[in-house]
């Protein structure tokens, strides 16, 4: 009997507050995660919500165009650029394949999908947003690619407020507030250092490039659907729409949208 | 459009704020629904023929019943056409 040299790595994760976990044999897949969620590592005593059994194969799950979410009750089958996995929600235990090459990207993209489900499913949504923090309150900016996320992002770092991702940010009712969490995941040209925090929202700003700054205020309806076409890989799914909207509509109600006009400089911070 | 309409199964829709919220999947687009048009969603069900669903606006809202059988008309198509109703044959 030959006895095994490999030993499990069990890494604890803290993303937005959902305890998450996985476990791997394979040393690089372990150095990757720690890597890649180096500002999210946790205790990994604790009982995580999910953990991800992680194995490395030697050829890596075919790649897609864009990540594939299929969801049969509690079983969801991910799958996305190199990786492939399924999800049992009711057992908080889940498989993924990976491969040798960008497995810290790989990682990254099954939690993102990981988590705008479990967010979805604590009434938060993981929202496709740029987020700043001045004065310890959060102003989030959320729009489409190129609606100037990361060019807010950049200017807002350079007048010194902390930026959290300039890609993906969690928002959660709580109370009467919103609480915005900064999560270990980032655009692909993130012009400046991202890191977790927490904070009340204070504006929820939809992006519109214009020739003047200006803040407009629209309808909490308008507000919550503007919200719902910016919930990555989880708001087009069939049976998860309905969630997405009821989320996005307490959102909206505990703070208002608004839509700002701006041009690429700082003068929009004048008016938040 | 002149008989009965009703929302398709699978489309995402909540009142918010006495405004409709309605999800479009196939074109990445949520739309909101005036006051008319979100009485107008809300009252087809599939059962009220157009006249039928014009008559009740003009009970609540302050229109002829030819602006409204016009209204109901004009929104059904859109609607039709968004892929978020379907007529009743």
């Amino acid at each position: 009997m030959q006895a095994s040299l490999k030993s499990r790595q069990t890494i604890g994760l803290d993303i937005a507050g959902l305890p998450l976990a996985l476990l791997t044999d394979a040393p690089s897949v372990a150095f990757a995660a720690r890597t890649r969620f180096a500002t999210s590592l946790a205790d990994g005593d604790c009982q995580p919500l999910l953990l991800t059994d992680v194995s490395m194969e030697r050829e890596p799950p075919a790649r897609r165009e864009a990540p594939e979410l299929e969801i049969d009750g509690n079983h969801i089958q991910v799958a996305g650029g190199g990786f492939e996995g399924c999800v049992d929600r009711g057992a908080g235990h889940a498989e993924l394949r990976v491969g040798p090459i960008d497995t810290d990207i790989a990682l990254e993209n099954y939690f993102r999908i990981v988590t705008a489900i479990l967010i979805l499913e604590r009434g938060g949504i993981l929202l496709h947003s740029s987020a700043a923090i001045r004065r310890g309150e959060g102003f989030v900016f959320f729009g489409q690619s190129e609606a100037g996320k990361s060019t807010v992002a950049q200017l807002s770092h350079q007048l010194g407020h902390p930026v959290l991702s300039d890609d993906q940010n969690v928002l959660y009712p709580s109370g009467e507030d919103v609480l915005l969490h900064g999560v270990p995941f980032r655009g692909g040209q993130c012009p400046v250092a991202t890191s977790p925090g927490i904070a009340r929202v204070r504006r929820l700003l939809s992006l519109y490039k214009d020739s003047h700054a200006e803040l407009e205020s629209v309808p909490v309806a308008v507000g919550a659907a503007l919200l719902s076409t910016q919930v990555p890989l989880v708001n087009w799914q069939p049976g998860l729409m309905e969630r997405v909207l009821a989320n996005c509509a307490e959102i909206a109600r505990r703070v208002p949208v608004e839509i700002l006009h701006f041009r690429r400089d700082p003068e929009f911070w004048q008016i938040l | 459009v002149t008989g009965p309409v009703r929302r398709r199964r699978g489309i995402a829709h909540r009142q918010v704020e006495g405004q409709t919220v309605i999800v479009l999947a196939q074109s990445h687009e949520a739309m909101v629904l005036n006051d008319t048009g979100s009485r107008i969603w809300e009252l087809s069900d599939g059962n009220k023929d157009v006249s039928e669903v014009a008559t009740t606006l003009t009970e609540r809202f302050d229109v002829t019943i030819e602006q409204a059988l016009e209204d109901v008309a004009r929104f059904y198509a859109e609607m039709i056409s968004a892929g978020t109703m379907e007529a009743v044959s």
